[in-house]
């Protein structure tokens, strides 16, 4: 039988809450700034970050909802007014990292299909590298793959 | 959501990030693929793992350092087939890459002379003239092309040198973030690349030191060019191009040792040559590569493309102006002046033969009173004079013609075989002395015979006697030189040797010179004259004419020879040296530069200059004008290897030279000429007895009772009057040098002239007989008769140039089928024998041999440079479908962190549902 402390009270879930929330949009937003960036390298730290906090948010969606089971929210508490908006924060965020990296999976796709027709085409000298060590498809290579951090140099 | 989740992620990103770098390589050429792999390795004694990813790059070394060795022999064969190849487009026709533009310009010349038949028009002399520009554009061109390719190859040394400098700064600092770096994998496809930028330049030998940084010496020399501590820096200013076109100044290339304090370079060691210059070019420490490459082509390739091309021009020049200047213009010449420049004491390589014509503004051969003036010739075979072994200096030579075109025609003459016809007209026109040598300190002189022919008839002239006087000391010429034939209208030096000595100093030595001249009109005349020689005149190829003597000279004794009433015509040309000021140089040890000039000495006077022998008018019989430039249709610079058609020709066309000075026989004379030859019958009473003689036309013949001992002694056969007249007859029969032949008749003898004509009837025989004996029944002398002449039709010869004369451009039509003697240089070096058109073919085909080879020596290397490049793509490289699959992999890792997004908006939504819709 699941047990309820008695320091569990409202105030204390809603804290939880609206701190994993806040933790959460600024995981999610570091996320979508490393996707627009397209620095891979700093993927693991946001991605590491986003998934502490939604553990943490997880956490709490439990609690609610153990507290739920035995108490009822006083809906006039003005926190719940900052939760909602804090949640369409969130929904905010979560759908533009969406959009972010469907555009990653997009632009993987049109790499693989970039480097399907590419091949077809080597012209590239068979030896050295030119004055700038850049290749001839360098710059095309960057306009469609902007946010995986591929660019001509290395 | 834990520590592996986190493991995991992390490992993932890290492949992600190879396979990133993998990706954007499969192009970049030489790159090399990296292999990430997960390491799995326990932590503590629970049993826990932990997680690393391992990265890997796939190399070998050995296999890149015989990359890098093939990359600097492709890219050394690479700029020299490139350079050679500019010049292949520039000399061969842009329609037809086959055709060669320079063959092409030397077969539209000599085909443009075949059109050329109305020379008096001169719109056509032009046109003619522009094919000779056309001809010289193309070869300029083509000199031009290879000057700017060499300029160009010394330039891109230049910036090569910058460029090589600036790739081992780059790679130096390189270096240091290699040592310095963590992962310095991700460094080594750029080190690679610098090296690979710094191999194009230079064949380097690399070692790989710590953490992989590149140390680098130069291959073959061992030069140290970059270590962990220093790299090396060139210097190279470029050559100026005047300079590097005109043999001047080419910079060295050298090297110091740089190394790095802060951001702030610092030399530790003072710059010393690693590539010799203009006063060392066979030093070379930087093998390989670009820099070789260029250095090769700047000191060795072109310069032998472009010695090919001067050769060619040369050779044009060479056979163009052999043809021009065996001709003449129309009116012709008062004035010559040589292109080359000459030293006074210079040994001109003057050969065979050349003639000055003197003739007139109407282009017709010079009549003084005496006559045309004959062609002089001077053979330089024979020429003696002042330089080394006796041969001929310029100086000689200015004076020999100086003394056939001035002091010969304007002498007092001396005159021998009357022809009966014009005034002054003799088998013998002048006789003159001309000297071999000065008059030693022994007092002795060598000198030859000037003779002057005539219009009409050759003759044989032969020396019989010389004598030096005065009396008391008289010395004969032991050795008289042979028989010379004296050819209608021809001026010539015997040069046949006669020696005398015992000239004394200070004063007149007299010389007597007794000849027979022997004509082919039957004249046969002997004749004695005397010549006055003193050290002031005797001198080498110094002519001593003759001079009408004091009348107080006792020995003025002359015969047969005509020495008054003959009148001369004046000097007609006078040749100089002269410096380029116009200032005569007259010292032999002068080593002022000059030109030679020959100028008339009246505007009515003209001269044509024609090189050769007369009779066989080959190019290569004489080379005198072609040599000294006196009348070039083009120009060829010695310095920069450029000709040019003459800038008088270009600026006048009746300048150019069209025809030459022909032999007319067109005009008929009567004269008399030989008919029947002079004979006479000898009878004898009697058999000879010792010591009798016979003289016959001078010639002494005495029977003697034993064996002869000379050949003017016959054998007494003893009351055998036949059989010893037999005996005379034979001793006649062996001399051909006699001028009569001898036959028995019966127990008689008959003695008939070998020249025809009425002259032969002034031979006398002349017996001294002992006893009884008698010669025709008579003591007097028996002289020789029925020499008959009579009147014949001949042909003066003369000769003239007319407006219409094309001769030039006759001989400028057979230089298409005309064998010449060319010497190739550079890359068509050798000595041909060939026509002009076949030379400028071989010459073409010279330059796109040394283009093909270079061509196929870089096709074999960079052939060599693929096959690496490939199989170091094959082990090495990034590949695509290999990539392409990991890719796809992440993919679906993209796909997976969405969920982690889906997972947020399903949790916010319960608790949203939570909080709100209850």
């Amino acid at each position: 039988m699941f047990s309820v402390k008695k320091t569990v009270t409202q105030v204390s879930i809603m804290k939880k809450l609206s701190k994993a929330c806040v933790y959460l949009i600024d995981a999610i937003k570091d996320e979508n700034k490393v996707l627009e960036s397209g620095n891979l390298s700093l993927l693991e730290v946001a991605c590491e970050k986003k998934v502490k906090y939604l553990q943490e948010f997880s956490d709490s969606q439990e609690e609610l909802s153990n507290f739920m089971d035995h108490g009822k929210i006083d809906q006039s508490d003005p926190i719940l007014l900052e939760l909602k908006k804090v949640f369409l924060e969130i929904d905010k965020v979560n759908k533009r990292n969406e959009i972010l990296l469907r555009a990653n999976i997009e632009a993987t796709n049109r790499i693989i299909e970039f480097y399907k027709e590419a091949q077809k085409n080597k012209v590239t000298k068979n030896y050295g590298y030119n004055s700038q060590g850049n290749i001839i498809v360098s710059k095309d290579l960057e306009k469609v793959m902007p946010s995986i951090s591929l660019n001509n140099k290395i | 959501m834990g520590k592996v989740a986190a493991d995991s992620l992390r490992n993932a990103r890290v492949m992600l990030d190879t396979v990133g770098r993998n990706i954007n390589n499969t192009q970049q050429p030489g790159a090399k693929a990296l292999d990430s792999s997960i390491n799995i390795s326990p932590v503590g004694k629970n049993g826990a793992y932990r997680t690393s990813v391992v990265t890997t790059r796939r190399d070998d070394p050995f296999k890149e350092k015989v990359f890098f060795s093939a990359i600097s022999s492709a890219s050394e064969t690479e700029v020299k087939a490139v350079s050679l190849s500019f010049l292949q487009q520039s000399i061969n026709s842009a329609s037809d890459v086959q055709k060669s533009r320079l063959v092409d310009a030397v077969t539209q010349f000599v085909a443009k002379s075949k059109s050329v038949t109305a020379v008096k028009d001169v719109s056509i002399k032009k046109a003619f003239i522009d094919q000779g520009n056309a001809l010289a554009d193309t070869l300029r061109n083509a000199t031009d092309q290879v000057n700017n390719l060499r300029i160009d190859a010394d330039d891109n040394l230049k910036q090569g040198i910058k460029s090589l400098n600036l790739s081992l700064d780059q790679l130096y600092l390189l270096n240091q973030k290699i040592m310095k770096s963590s992962a310095p994998l991700y460094l080594y496809d750029q080190r690679d690349q610098l090296i690979a930028d710094i191999s194009e330049k230079l064949a380097v030998q690399v070692y790989y030191g710590l953490n992989g940084i590149a140390n680098l010496n130069i291959k073959g020399s061992g030069q140290e060019l970059l270590s962990a501590t220093g790299r090396a820096e060139f210097s190279y200013p470029g050559a100026n191009p005047s300079d590097l076109l005109n043999n001047g100044k080419i910079p060295e290339i050298t090297i110091t040792k740089i190394a790095k304090d802060g951001s702030r370079d610092r030399v530790i060691s003072a710059p010393t040559v690693i590539v010799g210059g203009s006063d060392n070019l066979s030093r070379n420490g930087m093998k390989g590569g670009q820099i070789e490459g260029w250095i090769s082509l700047r000191d060795v390739e072109l310069p032998k493309s472009g010695d090919a091309i001067r050769s060619l021009a040369q050779g044009v020049a060479k056979a163009v102006n052999g043809v021009h200047n065996n001709g003449s213009t129309y009116p012709p010449k008062t004035f010559f002046k040589g292109y080359q420049s000459i030293l006074a004491s210079q040994e001109l390589d003057l050969k065979g033969k050349v003639t000055f014509f003197a003739i007139d503004a109407e282009g017709n051969q010079l009549k003084g009173g005496a006559g045309v003036l004959n062609p002089a010739t001077i053979d330089f075979a024979e020429l003696k004079g002042s330089g080394v072994g006796g041969k001929a200096t310029t100086l000689d030579v200015v004076n020999e013609i100086s003394q056939k075109l001035n002091s010969n025609y304007a002498a007092q003459r001396a005159a021998l075989g009357n022809i009966g016809g014009e005034q002054g007209q003799y088998l013998i026109n002048n006789m003159q002395l001309a000297g071999m040598s000065d008059i030693g300190d022994d007092g002795r002189w060598t000198f030859d015979l000037d003779l002057q022919g005539n219009a009409y008839f050759g003759s044989k002239i032969e020396v019989l006697s010389v004598f030096r006087e005065p009396a008391g000391d008289n010395q004969e010429a032991e050795d008289l030189p042979p028989a010379f034939n004296l050819g209608r209208s021809v001026d010539a030096r015997t040069n046949g040797p006669i020696s005398l000595g015992g000239f004394r100093p200070g004063g007149d030595n007299n010389v007597q010179v007794k000849v027979r001249v022997t004509g082919d009109n039957g004249v046969v005349q002997e004749g004695t004259v005397t010549f006055v020689v003193n050290r002031d005149n005797a001198k080498l190829n110094g002519r001593v004419a003759y001079k009408t003597p004091d009348p107080m000279n006792p020995y003025d004794n002359d015969v047969g020879f005509t020495t008054t009433g003959i009148q001369s015509h004046s000097g007609v040309a006078k040749a100089m040296l002269v410096d380029k000021n116009g200032s005569e140089i007259t010292d032999p040890s002068s080593s002022e530069e000059g030109y030679l000039v020959i100028k008339t000495n009246s505007s009515d006077y003209r001269i044509a200059i024609q090189n050769g022998d007369l009779k066989n008018n080959s190019l290569q019989s004489g080379n005198f004008s072609t040599l000294l430039g006196l009348n070039d249709f083009f120009d060829f610079d010695e310095v920069t290897g450029k000709i040019a058609v003459n800038q008088v020709i270009n600026a006048d066309p009746q300048q150019l030279a069209t025809g030459m000075v022909t032999l007319n026989n067109e005009n008929t004379v009567k004269v008399k000429v030989g008919d029947k030859a002079a004979s006479a019958d000898l009878t004898f009473a009697n058999d000879f007895t010792n010591n009798d003689t016979i003289t016959i036309a001078g010639q002494v013949f005495t029977f003697v009772n034993v064996a002869p001992v000379n050949q003017n002694q016959v054998s007494i056969v003893g009351g055998n009057l036949a059989g010893s007249l037999q005996n005379l007859v034979n001793k006649i029969s062996a001399n051909p040098a006699y001028i009569f032949t001898a036959e028995m008749n019966g127990n008689d003898i008959k003695l008939t002239a070998k020249t025809k004509g009425a002259s032969g009837n002034s031979l006398q025989v002349i017996a001294v007989l002992n006893g009884m004996n008698t010669m025709n029944g008579a003591a007097g002398p028996v002289s020789f008769s029925g020499g008959e002449d009579k009147d014949e039709d001949v042909k003066i010869a003369s000769y003239s140039i007319g407006s219409g004369s094309v001769e030039v451009l006759k001989n400028m039509q057979n230089l298409s089928t005309t064998m010449l003697d060319f010497t190739g240089l550079g890359s068509a070096s050798g000595e041909f024998n060939s026509t002009i058109e076949e030379f400028a073919t071989t010459v073409s085909a010279a330059l796109t041999s040394q283009y093909n080879e270079a061509k196929a020596l870089n096709g074999v290397e960079q052939g060599a440079l693929e096959l690496l490049s490939d199989e170091l793509n094959r082990l090495f490289a990034p590949d695509f479908y290999e990539e392409f699959s990991k890719l796809s992999e992440n993919k679906q890792y993209m796909t997976a962190i969405a969920t982690y997004g889906k997972t947020v908006q399903s949790i916010l939504d319960r608790v949203f549902d939570l909080l709100f819709a209850r």
